[in-house]
């Protein structure tokens, strides 16, 4: 008796296991099996894609999606990060557990260990149109070993253009209570903040903050690469390079460059101008100060506030948002805030040595790079996403816009995910630009009432137009992105640690003979650390790339 | 060890050849030690198996090369970590907060729970004993930001202070190294009071209390009671906690201080953890990042031992 109901007991775990497994492969085989999803296809193919930064979950059904999948046959299951990258990545390669395809910015350590295959050929022969991207960047594309393993988004085509990026932003409203004058300097900066400071100390209830510096973990841009602007630099980080002679300048302790502004802001604190909280919260409560209206000005890169901006808007306070400015020490000296047209080198999409069909995926990738799929990728479909006008330039209408600016909508159209792939950065033979948000049509519609008075005040078209055009000779651009050794690594990590603990000091000094010592303590310590070889080997990737780039 | 006790209680043992009553007794307790055999397995291969990778410390090890090609290099990777500026200032902050978070989580945790203990309205000690267990659930990322905000200009630390006229201006809590420890160490307390009162109150239940009423009788006080029979009842617990505790005190915390951290502090927050987190592992230094969990294990080993010793030669209760 006992026995028998051990044994149907038995019986029964095991049909209930051989169903639910059963259930779970027959639903991974299905997307792949619709018949009429393949008119005019290659075959039915379902590939793994990991993309190494975090978002939302990719839906399993997204307008876009579908299209595609309609029209190339090939399902992808997209995979986002969740959590630490360093982590994910040191699990995936201790595992040797790689998807069929991986987004990341460190394709280097996925080459190091072997997990990558070598694309080139297989662009060869089968991507015509990924090769007429990225022909141009061929070389450049090279890992250090002579193969190309990935392929970073955004190839510069003609017109390509990187919008604004690092800048030093104010207050809509202090523009127009100052009569929006011309403000070219740091000093001439801190005045108009200072008087409408004077004139307004509150904001709606709250006290102004004239001047916000963010320093937490390593959002840490405003004490550590503002004045390389100033001085006339463009976004390399701690050295400047001369592209005349491709020689670099270490500008961290350089009394003309970084003790000018540290003792500028070091003033401007002593006066009250800058958030006495500055160097003690978090991102958190920094993108809420933004948010209350109450700041009037900060340096900081775009993408790192962009919460704040959503935020004011839905506030309806408009009027205090921020606008960018170039600025530099003097008038004498150029600015050179806008990023050269370029990608991110050893980032991007790569296939793994894991995915078994190679040739399918990268004539998927082709297909999506593509001038049709690249429409279908950024604009949608015509007629529904956006529209054409008689002259051929493509645009959105209000509701169109409206549609996608909402969060949830625009991750049920593209699964915020479709543009992870190899594309373009300008303009298409008929004037119309790759990425809608580069499109001018869509900026100028994105200018509100303020906006339109702004430019208007100082005579230009966008804001961009406020802005001296990259410097091309800069071949080498980034200098942050030339890989280093170990040894330059710790470097980097030392010299951050400093740059971390100084600054904060020297910016609070109460007395000037404070600032000195501060300086004199942090000058010593950087000194201690190797700067020599640091730079050497930033000297020779800088040269290596102006010659041969 | 405990060989001679029994040969104390059972002079006929000596007799016995060791390796026939070993046997014997494995045989009449072959039961129990087959019920442990997973047990055993389990933590041979989560605790023990996973000790080869220690052979990494001696290489440069480089991700994605099977472990005996990368080069060995020997002790470098313990020299380069000792002799680096920062090691010192670390392993200070690393056990200047461990003790401080030792001595206060102890202190609090028995208090409330002898408090606790004397409380006559079950509900009341209920309700209480709830409030002060919830923040044990709340995670560092949501505790920071509450205690951030709390230490801020405007939140409620300053609010008080200054309305009681203990200080004049508002204090940046969170931009004075003097005080970061505590800081730490007080929201410690905050997180962990009630948590770690439950299992003393567990202790307390098991003194009979029958010593109780025989104190009573012998006009005994409430103090008197808590110091000649709560405490003495639930030493061993404290002195079994307390060697566990010692044997993790270069585990000063890793979260709390990533997240409470400021310019103006790092010199007094970077425990030993975080200056793995940044000099090991978020530069692929695995090796080096390694090296340094040798050091804190050796060094956990150590500490343990020398704590039990310590505790059995004061004749109190032990781990082993």
């Amino acid at each position: 008796m006992f026995k028998k109901r051990t044994l149907t007991k038995l019986a029964v775990t095991a049909l209930l296991v051989t169903t639910v497994l059963g259930a779970c492969s027959s639903n991974e085989s299905q997307p792949s099996s619709s018949p009429e999803a393949t008119p005019n296809s290659v075959k039915t193919a379902s590939f793994s894609y990991f993309i190494m930064t975090p978002g939302d979950n990719v839906p399993e059904h997204t307008k876009l999606g579908d299209i595609i999948q309609q029209k190339t046959g090939v399902t992808i299951k997209y995979e986002r990060l969740v959590g630490e990258k360093d982590q994910k990545i040191g699990v995936m390669v201790a595992g040797g557990d790689y998807p069929d395809m991986i987004f990341t910015d460190a394709t280097t350590k996925f080459v190091d260990a072997k997990a990558l295959i070598p694309l080139e050929d297989l662009i060869e022969e089968h991507a015509p149109n990924i090769k007429k991207l990225y022909g141009p960047y061929w070389n450049r594309l090279k890992s250090s070993d002579g193969h190309i393993y990935s392929l970073p988004m955004g190839a510069p085509v003609t017109n390509a253009t990187k919008g604004i990026s690092a800048a030093f932003w104010i207050q809509k409203e202090v523009l127009k209570e100052a009569g929006y004058p011309k403000i070219t300097t740091f000093d001439q900066y801190a005045d108009v903040l200072r008087d409408y400071w004077k004139k307004h100390p509150q904001i709606d209830g709250a006290d102004t903050i004239p001047f916000e510096i963010l320093t937490y973990d390593t959002r840490n841009f405003t004490l550590t690469t503002a004045m390389q602007f100033l001085a006339g630099g463009p976004n390399d980080s701690r050295a400047m390079v001369d592209p005349e002679n491709n020689g670099l300048t270490f500008y961290q302790t350089d009394e003309n460059i970084t003790k000018r502004y540290y003792s500028k802001l070091n003033d401007m604190y002593n006066e009250g101008m800058i958030d006495k909280e500055a160097f003690v919260m978090n991102y958190e409560q920094y993108l809420a100060k933004l948010s209350s209206g109450r700041v009037l000005g900060m340096f900081d890169q775009k993408w790192q506030f962009q919460t704040a901006l959503a935020s004011l808007k839905q506030q309806g306070k408009n009027s205090r948002m921020f606008v960018p400015l170039q600025l530099t020490f003097d008038d004498s000296i150029k600015g050179d805030y806008l990023d050269l047209p370029g990608m991110n080198y050893n980032t991007g999409w790569s296939i793994s040595v894991n995915c078994k069909d190679p040739v399918g995926a990268i004539e998927y990738a082709d297909y999506l790079a593509s001038d049709e799929g690249q429409i279908l990728r950024n604009w949608g479909v015509k007629g529904e996403d956006f529209m054409v006008s008689d002259n051929g330039r493509f645009y959105r209408t209000e509701e169109q816009r409206k549609y996608l600016s909402d969060a949830k909508n625009a991750l049920n159209w593209s699964g915020n995910v479709v543009w992870f792939w190899p594309s373009a950065s300008g303009t298409m033979p008929d004037g119309n630009h790759y990425e809608s948000y580069r499109q001018p049509e869509i900026i100028a519609a994105d200018y509100d009432e303020v906006d339109k008075e702004i430019l208007k005040g100082y005579g230009v078209q966008t804001y961009e137009d406020m802005f001296n055009p990259p410097n091309t000779k800069r071949k080498y651009f980034p200098l942050w992105s030339i890989e280093l050794s170990d040894k330059g690594k710790i470097f980097n990590q030392k010299l951050d640690d400093l740059n971390k603990k100084y600054p904060p000091q020297m910016v609070l000094s109460k007395t000037k003979a404070d600032f000195e010592k501060s300086w004199k303590d942090y000058v010593a310590d950087v000194n201690k650390l190797d700067v020599n070889s640091w730079m050497e080997e930033l000297t020779a990737g800088v040269k290596d790339r102006q010659a041969n780039w | 060890m405990d060989a001679a006790s029994e040969l104390k209680a059972n002079p006929k043992a000596r007799s016995v050849k060791p390796t026939r009553s070993l046997w014997k007794k494995v045989k009449q307790q072959k039961a129990l030690m087959a019920m442990s055999i997973p047990f055993v397995l389990f933590v041979i291969v989560f605790s023990y198996v996973p000790l080869w990778g220690w052979l990494m410390a001696f290489q440069d090890f480089k991700l994605g090369t099977p472990m005996l090609q990368n080069h060995w290099v020997g002790l470098d990777n313990f020299r380069e970590l000792f002799r680096d500026d920062s090691f010192l200032r670390v392993i200070r902050n690393t056990l200047a907060m461990s003790i401080i978070n030792l001595v206060f989580g102890f202190l609090s945790s028995i208090t409330l729970a002898l408090l606790l203990n004397e409380l006559r309205s079950i509900m009341f000690k209920r309700i209480v004993q709830t409030i002060s267990y919830l923040p044990h659930f709340i995670s560092w990322v949501v505790a920071a930001n509450l205690i951030m905000n709390m230490l801020s200009i405007e939140g409620i630390v300053n609010y008080i202070l200054v309305n009681l006229h203990l200080i004049q201006e508002p204090i940046l809590w969170l931009s004075k190294g003097e005080y970061f420890w505590w800081i730490i160490g007080a929201s410690n307390v905050w997180k962990g009071v009630g948590w770690g009162a439950i299992i003393y109150l567990a202790a307390m239940t098991m003194i009979d209390p029958s010593l109780y009423e025989a104190a009573s009788i012998d006009g005994a006080g409430r103090f008197r009671k808590i110091f000649h029979i709560t405490l003495p009842g639930i030493r061993p617990i404290i002195v079994i906690l307390l060697i566990m505790s010692i044997g993790h005190i270069l585990d000063a915390g890793f979260e709390q201080q990533y997240l409470l951290q400021t310019p103006m502090v790092v010199d007094q927050a970077e425990t030993i953890d975080l200056f793995v987190l940044k000099y090991g592992i978020n530069l692929s230094r695995y090796s080096f990042a390694t090296a340094s969990g040798i050091f804190k294990t050796l060094i956990s080993v150590i500490l343990l031992v020398a704590a039990n010793q310590f505790a059995k030669r004061m004749g109190q209760e032990r781990l082993f």
